[in-house]
């Protein structure tokens, strides 16, 4: 509440600060070249020095003040019959926060809730004295910033460097973003790979994670049989399908369709890549599952499973073909006009030259964009989770059902698990190891592709 | 002698099967097409086949409930409404900051840069999921944020949609011809002025699309939001972005898991409420696109 009304009066008076700074820096304008800066840039240099130390201090405060708080409520007699053990302590304590900002949480022991008044009156005086410390800076750098008013001052210099740090800051929010997600699977793999150790882990043949600790933990968590699951379905099933059908639409888009139909049909290819993931799981296992399993029936298959990697895989691969389509159509149109007119010149055919001559010089630039399509294929996750099951299984059979690296992660994290047992953390090294395929694969696809570009330019 | 030996009957045969293979070349390129299209045709009708009994006024305006019959989609239509502005909020500004400033003001070569430029390219390539377990890890069990809140999940979806507002912010800011940078600096504007007066302003309508298309994207993601458990069985819309909530993609997982048949209308009905948002959405992003492309 309070820190809701901090910003509002920081961010008033700073639109206050505006206006005066622009009142004050027009009076000094006496003709062309007496300022400086325009008046508009004094205003917003005058509005920075308002803004950014209030809201620094604050940011400060409300790092600093919950152990404040703490201190002051434990020197409290209300909290003079506390248990000694920190635990325990720490416990109440936490209680007597949450009930002290929603009466209506929960209450398991008695002692929160008579220190639950307590801790209010304290951090409602600590924000207070938060909230006039970060006025006082407000003003003080407003008084400032209103000295720094003159003819003379270089008011657009200023604030053009301030925003430049922030668009500097803006930018670097990806390489954080990378960090975290590194730090973060790192940091919760350690934990997993501390209970069990990676070559049983990355070797094991066999996949059945449970709780609990022990030596013999590393027997369950073998992860050999999802990585199969997921390259069988991602890496084969899906790019059976999704490189002949992107291929040649690519190749019939480029080379035969009249500039009008493609007009129509690429946009129209493009709606398979917008159509939500879950979409296509729902349809995957409300269509395609049951007429793969009658198929897989009338093969003589023996109660064939109504999950299956092949419902998923074909899903999946039509899925990707738009991808997989408009790469080739870049790599083809890559390849140089001449190389196509000689070939035409000898006397090939149109198929002949496409076969021959342009396929093969494509061919760099067609292999990265199935690797990027592999690395979206087997990242995919709510088509398996909805069509492929659970069972996680070495097999060939594409009537099988099989489970995933992405499967496995929803359904170790979905629920209400403990969350520190190895259990839970292996999804995090089933990420990274799914996140580091992933990287090398975009790496090498993006480092194949600028090789291949260098060569025809 | 040599027209005769084009008109033997072996070089006829020739060229026939040389010009059949041509055919049938063609023919599998509009197959392959038409085999695409067809599946999607395919999804489509049966979608609509499903779905199209069960939306009315009482589903578009309902909350999810055990009872098929009187579940509706306005729940999650809200959660996802609430997810999408604080995905908007972050990384539209985040995004073409970041785009102004590796396209304007970089420095050029210096290892930090191509840093930044390689974890762009790379994040925009990271599967959803990935997003999901650094929500999780981050925002829940770090910061405690309150979970499955359309704050979290706002968040999880910005850091994933931003990639893609930078590229596609760069390549609109790439786009604007240099002559619109030497004029604004010729006439004495400092490079700041330049960019946020001229180029900017320009390069809008490329960035407004590469927006809405990754907005697109992130309406339509349910992995990531699993991860932080964004899957609540929300009965009343929720009133703000700290309340549990759902999203519509995730009432469509949660409403296929359901055994109950009246779900599948359900289910179908919510996706093709999803679709029509979507394909809205790209709609409007094809429009800006033609109506706003300068050629120059």
């Amino acid at each position: 509440m309070i820190s809701q009304f901090v910003l509002v009066v920081v961010l008033g008076l700073g639109a206050a600060g505006w206006f005066a700074g622009r009142a004050k820096a027009r009076l000094l304008y006496t003709g062309r070249g007496s300022l400086a800066a325009m008046p508009g840039y004094h205003a917003w240099h005058l509005l920075l020095w308002i803004v950014i130390p209030a809201l620094l201090v604050w940011t400060i405060w409300a790092g600093i003040s919950p152990a404040m708080v703490r201190d002051a409520v434990l020197a409290d007699p209300a909290a003079a019959q506390l248990p000694a053990s920190d635990f325990e302590r720490d416990a109440i304590l936490g209680e007597a926060r949450r009930l002290a900002a929603d009466p209506a949480a929960a209450v398991f022991n008695p002692l929160a809730a008579g220190l639950a008044d307590t801790f209010r009156s304290v951090k409602l005086r600590f924000d207070l004295i938060g909230a006039a410390l970060a006025l006082l800076a407000a003003f003080a750098g407003g008084a400032f910033g209103y000295t720094q008013v003159r003819p003379d001052f270089p008011a657009r210099t200023r604030v053009e460097r301030a925003t430049l740090s922030v668009l500097l800051l803006a930018s670097l929010i990806a390489v954080l973003t990378t960090a975290g997600i590194v730090l973060s699977l790192l940091y919760e793999s350690g934990i997993f790979f501390s209970a069990v150790s990676p070559i049983d882990f990355l070797t094991g043949l066999h996949w059945a994670p449970k709780t609990g600790s022990g030596p013999d933990l590393g027997k369950d968590f073998g992860a050999v049989p999802l990585f199969w699951g997921t390259l069988f379905i991602g890496a084969i099933i899906a790019m059976i399908v999704a490189i002949p059908l992107g291929l040649m639409s690519a190749v019939f888009l480029t080379q035969y369709a009249s500039a009008r139909m493609r007009k129509w049909l690429k946009p129209a290819l493009e709606i398979l890549a917008g159509i939500p993931t879950v979409v296509y799981g729902y349809f995957a296992a409300l269509t395609v599952a049951p007429l793969v399993r009658d198929f897989a029936a009338a093969m003589g298959s023996q109660n064939p499973s109504s999950e299956s990697a092949l419902a998923a895989g074909l899903v999946m691969g039509v899925m990707i073909i738009p991808f997989v389509s408009s790469m080739a159509d870049d790599s083809i149109a890559a390849v140089p006009q001449a190389m196509r007119d000689g070939s035409l010149a000898m006397g090939a055919t149109k198929s002949e030259t496409i076969k021959r001559v342009l396929l093969p010089a494509a061919l760099p630039g067609i292999v990265a964009g199935v690797m990027l399509a592999v690395s979206r294929a087997i990242g995919e996750t709510m088509i398996v989770v909805m069509a492929a099951g659970a069972a996680a299984r070495l097999s060939i059979n594409p009537f099988d059902s099989m489970t995933t690296v992405t499967y496995q992660i929803v359904q170790l994290l979905t629920g209400d698990q403990e969350f520190n047992s190895p259990k839970t953390l292996s999804a995090f090294a089933l990420g990274l190891v799914l996140f580091v395929v992933t990287l090398a694969l975009n790496i090498v696809a993006l480092r194949v592709v600028k090789k291949y570009r260098e060569a025809y330019d | 002698m040599i027209s005769s030996s084009w008109q033997s009957p072996d070089m006829q045969r020739r060229l026939a099967s040389r010009h059949s293979a041509e055919r049938r070349f063609k023919a599998t390129g509009l197959f392959a097409i038409v085999l695409s299209l067809g599946f999607l045709a395919f999804l489509l009708v049966t979608m609509l086949a499903k779905g199209l009994g069960g939306l009315d006024l009482a589903f578009l305006t309902g909350s999810d409930s055990t009872d098929a019959s009187v579940a509706g989609v306005w729940g999650a239509a809200k959660g996802s409404i609430l997810t999408m502005a604080v995905t908007l909020a972050l990384s539209f500004p985040l995004g073409v900051l970041a785009a102004v400033y590796l396209e304007e003001f970089a420095p050029k070569g210096q290892r930090w840069v191509e840093w930044v430029e390689v974890s762009i390219n790379n994040l925009a390539a990271v599967p959803s999921i990935i997003f999901g377990l650094l929500g999780l890890a981050l925002f829940i069990n770090f910061l405690h944020l309150p979970r499955s809140s359309p704050l979290v999940g706002g968040m999880t979806l910005a850091l994933m949609t931003m990639p893609v507002i930078v590229i596609s912010g760069r390549n609109a800011i790439k786009a604007v011809p240099p002559s619109i940078r030497d004029a604004a600096l010729a006439i004495g504007a400092s490079p700041v002025q330049s960019v946020f007066h001229h180029v900017l302003p320009l390069a809008l309508p490329g960035i407004l699309t590469g927006t809405i298309i990754g907005m697109a994207r992130a309406l339509g993601e349910t992995a990531p939001l699993l991860m932080i458990g964004m899957r609540a069985f929300v009965v009343t819309p929720p009133g703000g972005f700290t309340d549990p909530a759902s999203v519509m993609p995730m009432q469509i997982f949660l409403w296929s898991d359901e055994i109950d048949q009246g779900f599948v209308q359900n289910t179908s009905a919510a996706i093709i409420v999803l679709l029509v948002l979507l394909m809205a959405m790209n709609g409007l992003a094809i429009y800006l696109r033609n109506k706003f492309e300068t050629r120059w």
